[in-house]
């Protein structure tokens, strides 16, 4: 590469930076400014949006609200991604690849087709819309992550291990919990942090499944059909620390091992 | 065939169409320093597998103690297995991994916690308790994995190639301290390697397995100077292989012709016939070779083709014959090689040197 393609290649990339974070520090910026209208300039600066979204139970408890879908999601899909993972690692059987394309569909089927399939399914069975539903429609789009992140780890662990750990006396249950699961842990806590940051993200399932109690997605949508406030804005600003928060503590975790 | 440690009856195992193992009887005497030596593929880590219980045999029974373990799982038998890879748990401590197969085994706190001392102390790993397998060098996890397979006393310890990731330098000590190790705790050792060498230094007994059968076992001794196939003269040490036509034959003494030359030698497998064409094997080390013609004796005339000085020894390649060049490798002791300056030497070939082989 000469110098000139290099300097060329670098302006591009920081433009696309550029482009990319613009809309954020944008969005963080007019949650600290002292007007109701959004734009610029921006004359003196606030924390009233802040403590106004602080002092709002009514947020606060969709913040929470979201978390505990968040949570209860990814513990399931922990769980049965786990059990998929080692369904599908080192044991061979008939219809394997179909099991995994199944397995791995949901991750790659339109939010909306999925959320209004989930929609209809949930009728028929009649399961009312609520935190029930968007719990399974989360779950089941964070399955085939975890399903992914799980099988890549399981793949590096030598069998060695799991003939090491029954010859010294322990059977596939004990060899499962004390060797196996240790060993997948960064790939879980991993796995983990990523399903949450999707489901506390997601709009179109929690739309569609959610009863009266809105997620936080559903709740910023909501008040911007009333018009834009900075409140709004110090919320999603909220929103976006959690996230980082989260993103960068994962991206530790898998670092570190 | 009683008292034995380990005895394969019959054991066969395929894996497909593949034969891992085709008929093969085996006893590993107790306290036996036991060495499956063979290339790769010949079958001697699935051996070491199926004695572990991680294999099945297709056909056959394996003994542990005269009891039949053929379809025990591996967590319900009595021997561990020191693997390849040490295997050792990477999120546990050393003393964690060693005392892991004392937990399962129901030991109290107190008691596993002195039988982990006891061999930390006895492998010499003591300061490394606390610390993780990546933080330990390569000796120090092939001790630890010594350690942990050692920790629940089994009757019978299996070792698949566990020398095999450590230098040339440290491999050599090592295999005097497991040789060390063995003789003081007195137990069964069965020992997997491909490496001759490291088979001879390391066993009591070896035993030479080629495509999934026993080829040969006995004393490193007997392997090296009482060869019963070309495969483990050749596999075993450096030899010179003849092809000789057999003209009569004596109990194990055959008699045979090498370009002209009427010699004996010693058959060790197999029943010889007159006629039949053979390779007798010798040692290089074992052709005496003398400057001058020495007198009364079937002395061979031949060229040094090539003289290397390999310090304590000197090898010599030899050219017999004008028409059909056989070559022959020599070896000798430096005072013994110094004596030799022409290009121009005489051997004899010593009757009890010479194997006759007839596979």
């Amino acid at each position: 590469m000469t110098r000139n393609t290099r300097i060329l290649m670098s302006i591009l990339y920081w433009a696309f930076v550029i482009y990319l974070f613009v809309p954020l520090i944008m969005m963080v910026l007019m949650g600290f400014k002292d007007s109701n209208f959004i734009g610029f300039p921006i004359r003196s600066w606030t924390l009233h949006w802040y403590t106004i979204v602080v002092q709002d139970m009514e947020v606060l408890s969709i913040f929470g609200y979201s978390m505990i879908i968040a949570l209860s999601s990814t513990v399931i899909a922990l769980m049965i991604g786990t059990w998929a993972a080692i369904l599908l690692g080192p044991t061979k059987f008939r219809g394997k690849m179909i099991v995994f394309a199944l397995v791995c569909l949901p991750a790659v089927i339109p939010g909306i087709i999925s959320a209004i399939a989930l929609r209809i399914f949930a009728e028929t069975i009649n399961l009312s819309p609520g935190t029930l539903a968007i719990i399974i429609g989360h779950t089941i789009h964070n399955v085939p992550f975890v399903v992914l992140v799980v099988i890549a780890r399981l793949n590096t662990q030598p069998i060695s291990h799991i003939d090491a750990a029954k010859d010294l006396g322990a059977d596939n249950l004990i060899a499962f919990f004390r060797v196996t699961l240790p060993y997948l842990k960064p790939a879980l806590i991993g796995a983990g942090i990523f399903c949450m940051l999707i489901s506390f993200d997601d709009f179109v399932r929690s739309f569609f499944l959610g009863g009266y109690e809105p997620t936080l997605p559903v709740y910023i949508f909501s008040q911007l059909r009333t018009g834009m406030s900075p409140v709004i804005n110090a919320i999603s600003a909220v929103a976006l620390l959690i996230t980082v928060i989260f993103g960068l503590m994962a991206e530790r975790i898998i670092r570190q091992n | 065939m009683k008292n034995s440690s380990v005895r394969f009856v019959n054991i066969s195992k395929h894996f497909g169409s593949t034969v891992a193992l085709d008929n093969l009887d085996l006893n590993v005497e107790p306290g036996e320093f036991c060495t499956l030596l063979g290339p790769s593929g010949c079958g001697k880590s699935t051996t070491l597998r199926i004695l572990g219980g991680f294999e099945s045999p297709t056909k056959g029974q394996v003994f542990l103690d005269d009891e039949n373990v053929t379809n025990t799982p591996p967590n319900q038998r009595n021997v561990n297995m020191v693997f390849q890879d040490y295997a050792l748990f990477p999120h546990m401590t050393a003393g964690n991994n060693i005392a892991f197969g004392l937990e399962l085994k129901g030991k109290s706190k107190t008691e596993t916690a002195e039988r982990v001392e006891e061999l930390l102390k006895f492998l010499e790993l003591e300061g490394f308790k606390d610390r993780k397998p990546d933080e330990l060098s390569g000796g120090q996890r092939q001790r630890v994995a010594l350690a942990r397979s050692l920790a629940p006393d089994p009757k019978v310890l299996l070792l698949d190639e566990p020398l095999g990731a450590l230098d040339a330098k440290l491999r050599k000590q090592v295999q005097i301290e497991l040789k060390d190790i063995q003789k003081q705790t007195g137990k069964t050792f069965v020992f997997v390697t491909h490496d001759q060498e490291e088979a001879l230094t390391i066993s009591d007994r070896i035993v030479v397995m080629k495509e999934g059968r026993l080829e040969q076992s006995g004393t490193p001794k007997e392997l090296y100077s009482q060869p019963e196939s070309c495969f483990v003269a050749e596999f075993i040490g450096e030899t010179n292989m003849l092809s000789c036509d057999i003209t009569g034959a004596e109990n194990q003494q055959v008699f045979f012709e090498w370009h002209g030359h009427n010699l004996s030698g010693k058959c060790w497998s197999g029943n010889p016939e007159i006629g039949q064409k053979a390779i007798v094997a010798i040692r290089p080390e074992n052709i005496d070779c003398s400057a001058t013609k020495p007198r009364g004796e079937k002395s061979v005339e031949a060229r040094v083709i090539q003289r290397i000085f390999k310090g304590s020894y000197t090898t010599f390649k030899l050219a017999v014959g004008n028409d059909h060049i056989v070559e022959l490798k020599v070896s000798m002791d430096g005072r013994h090689a110094d004596s030799i300056v022409d290009d121009k030497l005489w051997f004899t070939l010593e009757s009890s040197f010479l194997s006759v082989l007839l596979r």
